[in-house]
């Protein structure tokens, strides 16, 4: 197998840190122009940032600010030309990347890990679950399935949020809803009084849907107890195990599967996952 | 192949492998009347040698330093200012053949097929590693003879019992360039089997998968372990790290560096939001010996991760034995 970005034999596939001219160490970030920023709601702000690299939806970049660290962020978007990073400024790093402006560089290594396999899903109907900032990497998938739209059957979207004002992508959305490309089931769970729209948890919309585990799969991104409670709605509608794929969160550093912080059994997050079907992690104690 | 050296000629060999190069050896440490690896600072230092016991410390610290630096950068500016990488040349003599295999298990995590650690390889390529056969096992606590332990080394010196010679095994390519510094000692050319060794504790079983559940975890560990890290410090293959950036007080030059980093510990799941993934001891301390006996095997083929060279159990400030922990669950008690 040779290396899709500087076409040696080394057996990288394909990292920033090798479509960059020169020997690149394994732990050092690479230098990328900051095209657009963009607040999307009230707590997430989108970066794109120019850099052509291959990368499967799911996906995800360790972005560095230097004398703050390094955190994984992952990737929501598809393209050949660029990457959105959608940022929730929770943690020292994050506060500092949404201090960048067009036109300032942000250091990145990556992308890391194994992404939901699309290939896999061709010719199937599709089931995806958000939740929260979960739906970011999701919109890489969108974005992907938007582009290879022929080959996918019927997608249903359920997002949940705490409130109005977290949801992401609010136009591409709606864009994608009136042409009819997805079907979008919205649940806010902690609504503003005023509200008036679909409240609750998505499991609720899930379960009323009714939809039939006949040839679907389903993707879920978000916080492991929603993640656990729509695997369990989704069972109640005759989903299987390996039907679903999560798309699993924990603390790295390293993310080439040396440091140990990700491991979860005998596998790690950031290289072996961080997309996993559902029976290869469920019975997952470690 | 290798060679016969008597053993009123070891200080002269020893000499001349020191010539040149940054020499490690097992040494008492004078203050404290511990083993450890240390560099020895010329000839005299010889004398210091002790292969009595096990080095308590391991030297796993000469492939990667507790603290080592990634790169400096200047955090005005947001640039990388360093980031060459330097190694000496260095010999590691009197490795036990359980630390020569954590090496090898260290290798197979860093230098794999898909990653490979620039600062580990270029410590790794530079060092040379001699092994020192334990006729007797050096410890009650060692437990190698059920790790299935391999031969992987430069240079083996095996004390032959009864004998006037001590046999040295090459064991790789860098060993034979090695033998040539001491071309000038004429040594008899000379094939022995080397042995395997037998150890006084055993590990009965390494299919621990069904034990999993097993109250006994929680009896032990909840009321014994202290989470004080001390396994993992001395652990010849626990290479967990984190990493981080220092800056200095000027705001302006930093390092990024990366430290040892114990899966004892309760930060080392910490993800954002304070949410931890191994909040208790005992979820932690399984973690550890799950990963060595069951995980690792798992993804890097049946060699276990643990070498059994009984440190953790000796070194364990509340005596938790896991192995006899695991070999109670085997005989059912």
């Amino acid at each position: 197998m040779s290396c899709k970005g500087c076409g040696s034999s080394c057996k990288c596939h394909n990292h920033l840190q090798h479509v960059e001219k020169g020997k690149v160490l394994l732990y050092e970030p690479v230098k990328v122009k900051i095209l657009k920023k963009q607040k999307l709601g009230d707590r997430h702000t989108l970066l794109r940032v120019e850099a052509r690299v291959d990368h499967d939806p799911g996906q995800f970049f360790q972005v560095t600010v230097l004398g703050f660290g390094e955190a994984p962020i992952s990737i929501a978007s598809w393209s050949k030309d660029y990457i959105d990073l959608v940022v929730n400024p929770v943690g020292t790093v994050t506060k500092e990347v949404i201090r960048k402006k067009p036109g300032d560089y942000l250091l990145l290594r990556g992308p890391f890990g194994y992404g939901y396999p699309m290939h896999y899903f061709y010719n199937n109907s599709l089931i995806l679950v958000g939740g929260g900032c979960g739906v970011a990497p999701l919109k890489g998938v969108m974005d992907y399935i938007a582009k290879h739209r022929q080959h996918f059957g019927e997608i249903h979207c359920f997002f949940g949020y705490r409130n109005p004002g977290d949801s992401i992508f609010d136009k591409e959305m709606a864009k994608w809803e009136k042409d009819g490309t997805f079907t979008f089931h919205y649940a806010f769970s902690h609504p503003p009084k005023s509200f008036k729209g679909p409240t609750g948890f998505v499991t609720k919309y899930i379960e009323e849907s009714g939809l039939s585990n006949h040839r679907r799969a389903v993707m879920i991104c978000g916080p492991t107890p929603m993640m656990l409670a729509a695997i369990k709605s989704l069972e109640t509608l005759g989903f299987n195990d390996d039907q679903v794929w999560i798309s699993h969160e924990r603390h790295m550093k390293c993310a080439t599967g040396m440091c140990g912080h990700c491991m979860i059994e005998g596998k790690y997050t950031c290289k072996d996952g961080p997309v996993f079907r559902w029976d290869w992690i469920k019975e997952a104690k470690g | 192949m290798g060679y016969l050296l008597p053993k009123s000629k070891l200080n002269t060999f020893l000499e001349l492998l020191m010539h040149g190069s940054s020499f490690i050896a097992p040494v008492r440490r004078k203050k404290d009347d511990v083993v450890v690896f240390e560099e020895l600072e010329g000839k005299t230092d010889l004398t210091r040698l002790d292969f009595t016991t096990n080095p308590q410390f391991t030297a796993k610290k000469f492939f990667m330093p507790a603290y080592e630096p990634l790169f400096t950068y200047n955090m005005k500016n947001q640039k990388l200012t360093d980031k060459k990488i330097t190694a000496r040349q260095r010999i590691l003599f009197g490795l036990r053949l359980c630390d020569l295999n954590a090496v090898k298990i260290q290798d197979q995590l860093f230098i794999n097929p898909q990653f490979t650690d620039d600062h580990y390889q270029a410590a790794r390529e530079n060092i040379f590693l001699v092994g020192w056969y334990c006729n007797t096992p050096p410890s009650k606590f060692c437990f190698c003879e059920s790790m299935n332990l391999t031969h992987y080394y430069d240079l083996m010196l095996r004390d032959l019992p009864g004998k006037k010679d001590i046999y040295i095994d090459v064991g790789s390519p860098k060993g034979e360039i090695l033998m040539r510094k001491a071309m000038k000692l004429k040594l008899k050319e000379h094939h022995e089997h080397v042995p395997k060794i037998r150890t006084p504790k055993k590990l009965k079983t390494h299919d621990i998968r069904k034990y999993f559940d097993h109250p006994k975890w929680q009896k032990t560990t909840e009321s014994k372990c202290l989470s004080c890290q001390r396994c993992t410090t001395m652990c010849p293959t626990c290479m967990c790290f984190d990493i981080y950036d220092k800056t200095q007080t000027d705001l302006e030059h930093g390092t990024r560096e990366r430290t040892w980093d114990s899966c004892h510990s309760k930060q080392f799941t910490r993800v954002a939001g304070d949410h931890y993934f191994r909040p208790d001891r005992t979820a932690r301390f399984k973690h550890r010996i799950y990963h060595k006996i069951v995980y690792y095997p798992e993804i890097f083929g049946q060699v276990p991760m643990c070498t059994g060279c009984g440190r953790c159990i000796e070194q364990c400030p509340t005596q938790i034995d896991f192995v006899e922990l695991i070999n109670e669950m085997e005989d059912g008690k």
